[in-house]
C-alpha cells in the first residue's frame, strides 16, 4: 500500500506542471467555480433536492480526470521517464493504482469542494436564518456518482494512455470515446424537450424524479462499467508493451 | 554476494524478424565496472532491458544477483539501479523531489533517505540547486542527477546505458569522475554500455564487445589490446629519410614502419629494445624529438573487431 501512496505523491507533485499545460490548469480552476456558482444561483433552494445537482457531479470528474489521466503513461512516455519508472522496484499494481487514484481523488476532492461551494452559494443568496444543506439521499448520490464517473473516466483514460505516444493524442482519443455517451444524453435531452414542450416541464420532470432510485440504477451501471475498464487496464499493463510503445 | 553479479546464458531476443540479441552468454564478476561495448544497434540497450526484466527473452535466460529476470524480475529490480538511454528525470519536479520519489519507491526510511540524498547531491556538487526544477538544468547536471538516483538506494548492481552520451567533454569528464568515485566508495557492480572506447578504457576492469547481438570478444582491456597486435613505437622528429627507413626495417625486432604527418609508427616484434632502435635512427641522421612506446588502443581493437566479418 505504501507504494501506491508513493506513486500518488509523485503524481500530485507533477500534476499540471508539464510545459504547455497552463490552459488546462486554468480550466480546472475556473470551470468548477463557475459550476459552483451559476447553477445553484439559478436553482435557489431547490438545488438541494433535485437532480440538477448531478450536473457538476458528472461534469467535474469527467473533465478533471479527462485532463489528468491521459498524462499517466503517454506523458511519461513523451517525457522519456517511463523506462526509468518501470525499471524501479514498484510493482505493476502499485504504479497503475497510484496513477488512477491520484487522478480520481483529485477530481473527487474538487467535486466535493464544488458541492460545498454550491451549498454556500445557495445559503448566501437565499439566507432565511437557518443553514440549508443537501438531503441525505442527494448527498449520498452526489458522492457516489462523482466517484464512479471519475473511476470510469480514469479506467478508460489509462487504457488509452498506455497505448499512446503523446498526451495530446491520448486526450483526443479519450474525449472522442467519452463524448459518445454525452452526445446520446444531449440527443435524448432534445427529444425530451420536444416531447415535453419546454424548459419548465424539464425542470418539473427533474423535480418529480425519484432521485434515490435513479441514482441507484445509474450507480449500478457505472460500477459494472468501472469494473470492466479497470480490469481491462490491469490486464493491459505489460512492461514490455509499455517500453516498446 | 555470489561470485558473478550477472549471468547470461544463451540469451536471445527477437523483434519480429530482427534478432537484437543473439545467443549471448556472459558472466559479470561482482564488484567491478564491466564495459559492454558495441556500435549503435548492436543490442546493448535491449540487453539492459532484458536484465531489468522489462523485456522477456525469446530464448535463453539472464540472472541478476542470482534472480531470474523473468520469474523474479521484481526482486532483481529492487537490488538494481538503472540509468537508461534517457535520464528519466522528472523535469517538472525539483531535483530533491526526483530523488525523494525514488527513495520512497525503494522504501528507504525517511531519515536515511534524506541523509543519502544530501550525501549524493553534495558529492556531485548539486546540493545548492536541489530546490530548482530539474527541467531548468543543463544536460550534464540532469545526467548527474540521474546517476545519483541510480545509486540512491545503495543497489548491489548499477546498469548504465551510455551514461555520457550527448554530453560535452567537460560534463562527460565530471560524470565519469563521479561514477568512478562512487563505485570506489560503495563497491557496487557496474554494467556499463558505451560506444566510447576511451571511456571504457578508463573505467572498466573487464569489457565485452558485441556486434549485431552476438558476443565478439570479452576480456580485460589490456588483454584485448595485447591480443590485437604487437607493441608500437611512435617516433616524432625531423629528417626522416628513406635510408633511415631501410635501416630500421632491416632490424630483426621491427615488423613494419609507417610514416604519418611528421612521425613514424614502428610496429615492433614481441621483445624489441626501443633504445637500440632510437640509436639506429639517430645514427641514420634523424633528429628525434620524442619517442612514445605503446600498444593498440581499445579503439583500435574495437575497429579491428568491427571490420572483421
Amino acid at each position: 500500500m505504501s507504494d501506491v501512496f508513493t506513486m500518488m505523491w509523485k503524481e500530485r507533485k507533477s500534476m499540471f506542471r508539464a510545459k504547455g499545460r497552463k490552459s488546462q490548469t486554468a480550466l480546472t480552476i475556473i470551470m468548477p467555480i463557475l459550476l459552483a456558482i451559476y447553477l445553484p444561483w439559478q436553482e435557489g433552494v431547490a438545488w438541494f433536492n433535485n437532480a440538477l445537482s448531478f450536473v457538476p457531479v458528472i461534469v467535474i470528474p469527467f473533465i478533471l480526470v479527462g485532463l489528468t489521466i491521459p498524462d499517466s503513461f503517454a506523458g511519461e512516455r513523451e517525457r522519456h521517464t517511463l523506462g526509468t519508472l518501470l525499471a524501479s522496484r514498484l510493482s505493476d499494481r502499485s504504479i497503475l493504482i497510484g496513477k488512477i487514484a491520484a487522478s480520481v481523488l483529485f477530481a473527487w476532492g474538487a467535486t466535493i469542494a464544488v458541492l460545498l461551494l454550491s451549498a454556500l452559494t445557495v445559503n448566501v443568496l437565499n439566507w432565511d436564518g437557518a443553514v440549508m444543506f443537501y438531503s441525505s439521499t442527494v448527498l449520498a448520490a452526489d458522492l457516489a456518482l462523482s466517484l464512479l464517473v471519475a473511476l470510469m473516466t480514469a479506467g478508460a483514460g489509462v487504457l488509452i494512455s498506455m497505448r499512446m505516444d503523446t498526451v495530446q493524442s491520448a486526450q483526443q482519443s479519450l474525449m472522442m470515446i467519452l463524448m459518445i455517451p454525452l452526445v446520446v444524453v444531449q440527443i435524448g435531452g432534445v427529444v425530451i424537450l420536444q416531447t415535453m414542450g419546454g424548459r419548465g416541464q424539464i425542470k418539473e420532470f427533474f423535480a418529480s424524479v425519484e432521485l434515490g432510485e435513479v441514482a441507484l440504477i445509474v450507480a449500478v451501471a457505472l460500477v459494472i462499467i468501472d469494473l470492466i475498464l479497470i480490469a481491462g487496464a490491469f490486464l493491459s499493463f505489460r512492461r514490455a508493451r509499455l517500453i516498446l510503445g | 554476494m555470489s561470485k558473478n553479479a550477472i549471468v547470461l546464458e544463451n540469451l536471445t531476443r527477437d523483434f519480429g524478424s530482427v534478432r537484437a540479441v543473439d545467443d549471448l552468454s556472459l558472466e559479470v564478476p561482482a564488484g567491478i565496472i564491466y564495459g559492454f561495448l558495441g556500435p549503435n544497434g548492436a543490442g546493448k540497450t535491449t540487453t539492459i532491458n532484458l536484465l531489468l526484466g522489462l523485456l522477456e527473452p525469446t530464448a535463453g535466460r539472464a540472472q541478476v544477483l542470482g534472480f531470474d529476470t523473468v520469474t523474479s524480475a521484481e526482486a532483481a529490480r529492487a537490488r538494481t539501479g538503472a540509468l537508461l538511454e534517457h535520464t528519466g528525470v522528472y523535469e517538472q519536479m525539483t531535483a530533491e523531489d526526483n530523488l525523494e520519489f525514488y527513495g520512497r519507491a525503494y522504501q528507504m526510511p525517511a531519515l536515511d533517505r534524506k541523509a543519502r540524498i544530501k550525501e549524493l547531491l553534495v558529492g556531485m556538487g548539486l546540493w545548492d540547486r536541489r530546490k530548482e526544477r530539474a527541467g531548468k538544468w543543463s544536460r550534464g547536471m540532469k545526467q548527474k542527477l540521474a546517476l545519483a538516483r541510480a545509486l540512491l538506494h545503495r543497489p548491489q548492481i548499477v546498469l548504465l546505458d551510455e551514461p555520457t552520451a550527448g554530453l560535452d567533454v567537460m560534463a562527460a569528464k565530471t560524470v565519469r569522475e563521479d561514477l568512478a568515485a562512487l563505485v570506489a566508495r560503495e563497491g557496487v557492480t557496474v554494467f556499463l554500455t558505451t560506444h566510447n572506447m576511451s571511456e571504457a578504457e578508463r573505467l572498466c576492469s573487464e569489457v565485452a564487445v558485441i556486434r549485431e547481438g552476438k558476443l565478439v570478444t570479452v576480456g580485460h582491456p589490456d588483454d584485448l589490446r595485447a591480443r590485437a597486435g604487437n607493441p608500437k613505437l611512435e617516433v616524432v622528429g625531423r629528417n626522416f629519410s628513406e635510408q633511415a627507413r631501410q635501416i630500421v626495417e632491416a632490424h630483426s625486432a621491427v615488423a613494419s614502419v609507417s610514416a604519418k604527418n611528421g612521425h613514424w609508427d614502428i610496429e615492433l616484434g614481441a621483445a624489441a629494445d626501443s633504445s637500440e632502435l632510437v640509436a639506429l635512427l639517430v645514427a641514420a641522421g634523424v633528429q628525434v624529438e620524442e619517442v612514445r612506446r605503446g600498444q593498440a588502443s581499445l579503439e583500435d581493437v574495437f575497429i579491428t573487431l568491427m571490420e572483421e566479418e
